[in-house]
């Protein structure tokens, strides 16, 4: 029965203010009850929300309006510029010592002539007053407010102490013309020198200059470490058993040493015809050539080639496609390789490309 | 009472505003309040939800310096809301709550049906209407018994009338709603 009563549930209003009015019977001691309760519960809630403001006063005092800088003390911002600069320096010196270690070659740092005379233009800022006879060559720098150097008719005075590490001061016209022609002489080498280390392979480091003239003086009953001596620059291209040298700007000779005390066997011309053009290392950095001989040739062909170090002797493997019909034992081959060889005895190359008919022993 | 009264007993005595506020729409508060949880709450619930609602309308009226006119309206919403609010925490434990990836989730239904809705509501007014044809105080007998879930002794303190002439008169009060529904189709 209550059940069915339940259909009253959510009923409209009309039924709402009947039932209120006609029918609800609260007793005096619910309405009391009900009545002390919500008095309790208005307390309560106005302590809430008074605690609510209270903690938002009190949230709003601890806010700080201020902010305290905190003032370092005067000697600790002395300290501390002084750390700044320090550091400063450190880093430029380092940055300086960097560059002139990692530099390939102490060669001098004498620009071209476009690089020279914008060199000097640069510097006649710098109240440096200069001119350039083109008609005669010479260079002749004159300091107008020092009147250290005058740029008179006999008085030449070359201030390379930036460029070239060379002063002079002469009044001898032979002297000068001696200076200046040494001066030319070297900016020219240095010209084309830097011209072609620019152009050297980035492979290419650690290596000497020499001449073919040098290269044809060497003899087979020279050690290794006389005949790199001799074309120069020992203390620099020794290294891990190798030395490698631009030859006449133009090709590039590498010679491989077990041990410097070792006898190289070989003359210069035999030394010579090693060295390997510059502009094809350009071209295919990896690419690698040799001269040798065949000396065994029944299904598997073997060349000695004891003038290129790295192998000696060594068996070739070729790809499909070669023709190998033609080389027989004695043949004097010109071999191109792919740089990997297989670490076996002797060692195998894959060729790349091989040349026949050079001569026959 | 309206809105302008209550605030000058305000000035006066905020327990004076209290009580006379109180005493005007209690019944009116707990009829609504009752209404929603009928099906749900205890009469303790049914209690405190109530002094809810008068601390809801005293702590919010004493806020403010003018409050218009009939406050009828302004109480009936507040208690709705509040006896929403208590029926959401009584029933919170028994609702079932469904994940979207379970396989049924597509075929629920909405608790509404509108037919349904306007069927109860026909009943309501047929129920209601049958009830008063009774007369008095079995009308009042039968509300309070199995509306307002109240004992016969509750009954005869209110109506001022024995206890077993409330048993007796609500006996007699059912069989004639009985019958009277039944010529309607109505069977209770």
């Amino acid at each position: 029965m209550k059940n069915k009563f339940k259909l009253l549930r959510d009923t409209d209003d009309n039924t709402i203010d009947k039932l209120s009015s006609y029918y609800c019977e609260i007793s005096q001691k619910e309405k009391d009850r009900m009545f002390a309760m919500s008095e309790r519960k208005l307390e309560a809630m106005k302590s809430t929300a008074a605690d609510i403001d209270k903690s938002s006063d009190l949230s709003k005092n601890e806010c700080p309006e201020t902010v305290e800088i905190e003032n370092p003390i005067t000697w600790y911002k002395s300290l501390r510029t002084f750390g700044v600069c320090l550091a400063g320096v450190i880093v430029v010196i380092g940055t300086a010592v960097f560059s002139n270690t990692v530099k390939p070659n102490p060669v001098p740092s004498v620009t071209s002539d476009t690089n020279y005379v914008g060199t000097i233009e640069a510097a006649a800022e710098s109240s440096i007053e200069e001119s350039i006879d083109e008609t005669t060559g010479t260079i002749s720098i004159s300091d107008e407010e020092n009147k250290n150097i005058t740029n008179s008719s006999a008085e030449t005075s070359v201030n390379s102490t930036a460029d070239f590490g060379i002063t002079t001061d002469k009044k001898d016209e032979d002297i000068q013309s001696s200076l200046n022609d040494e001066v030319s002489a070297a900016e020219s080498e240095t010209v084309n020198l830097d011209k072609h280390y620019e152009e050297l392979p980035d492979n290419i480091e650690n290596y000497g200059k020499t001449t073919k003239q040098k290269i044809l003086d060497i003899t087979p009953d020279m050690t290794y470490d006389e005949a790199i001596t001799y074309l120069g620059e020992p203390e620099t291209i020794m290294l891990d058993g190798y030395a490698q040298f631009i030859v006449d700007n133009s090709e590039l000779l590498m010679i491989y040493y077990n041990s410097k005390s070792e006898l190289i066997g070989i003359n210069g011309n035999e030394l010579l015809a090693s060295c390997k053009s510059l502009s094809e290392l350009e071209a295919d950095p990896n690419n690698l050539t040799f001269e040798g001989y065949v000396v065994f040739c029944e299904g598997t062909i073997r060349i000695t080639c004891p003038q290129y170090s790295p192998l000696g002797c060594a068996d070739l493997w070729f790809s499909d496609g070669f023709d190998t019909s033609g080389i027989k034992v004695g043949d004097k081959v010109r071999i191109s390789y792919y740089g990997d060889v297989m670490e076996s005895y002797p060692p195998i190359i894959q060729v790349k490309e091989i040349s026949l008919g050079y001569d026959n022993i | 009472m309206t809105g302008s009264e209550y605030i000058e007993l305000l000035k006066k005595s905020p327990h004076t505003a209290h009580q006379s506020i109180f005493d005007e729409y209690i019944k009116y508060v707990y009829t609504i309040v009752h209404n929603s949880l009928i099906d749900c709450a205890a009469r303790e619930d049914i209690e405190e939800c109530v002094s809810d609602v008068f601390a809801a309308i005293y702590l919010d009226l004493d806020s403010k310096s003018d409050c218009g006119g009939d406050l009828k309206g302004y109480v009936r919403t507040i208690a709705k809301r509040k006896a929403v609010d208590k029926y959401r925490k009584l029933t919170v434990k028994s609702l079932k709550l469904v994940s979207i990836h379970n396989e049924d989730f597509n075929n629920m239904e909405s608790d509404y049906h509108i037919e349904e809705e306007t069927e109860t509501a026909e009943l309501q007014h047929i129920l209601m209407t049958k009830i008063e044809e009774l007369g008095e105080p079995d009308s009042s007998i039968i509300i309070q018994k199995y509306y307002y879930n109240r004992t016969s002794r509750e009954i005869a303190e209110n109506l001022s009338i024995k206890g077993s002439s409330v048993r007796m008169r609500c006996s007699r009060a059912l069989k004639r709603l009985k019958k009277s529904l039944s010529e309607v189709g109505i069977t209770l």
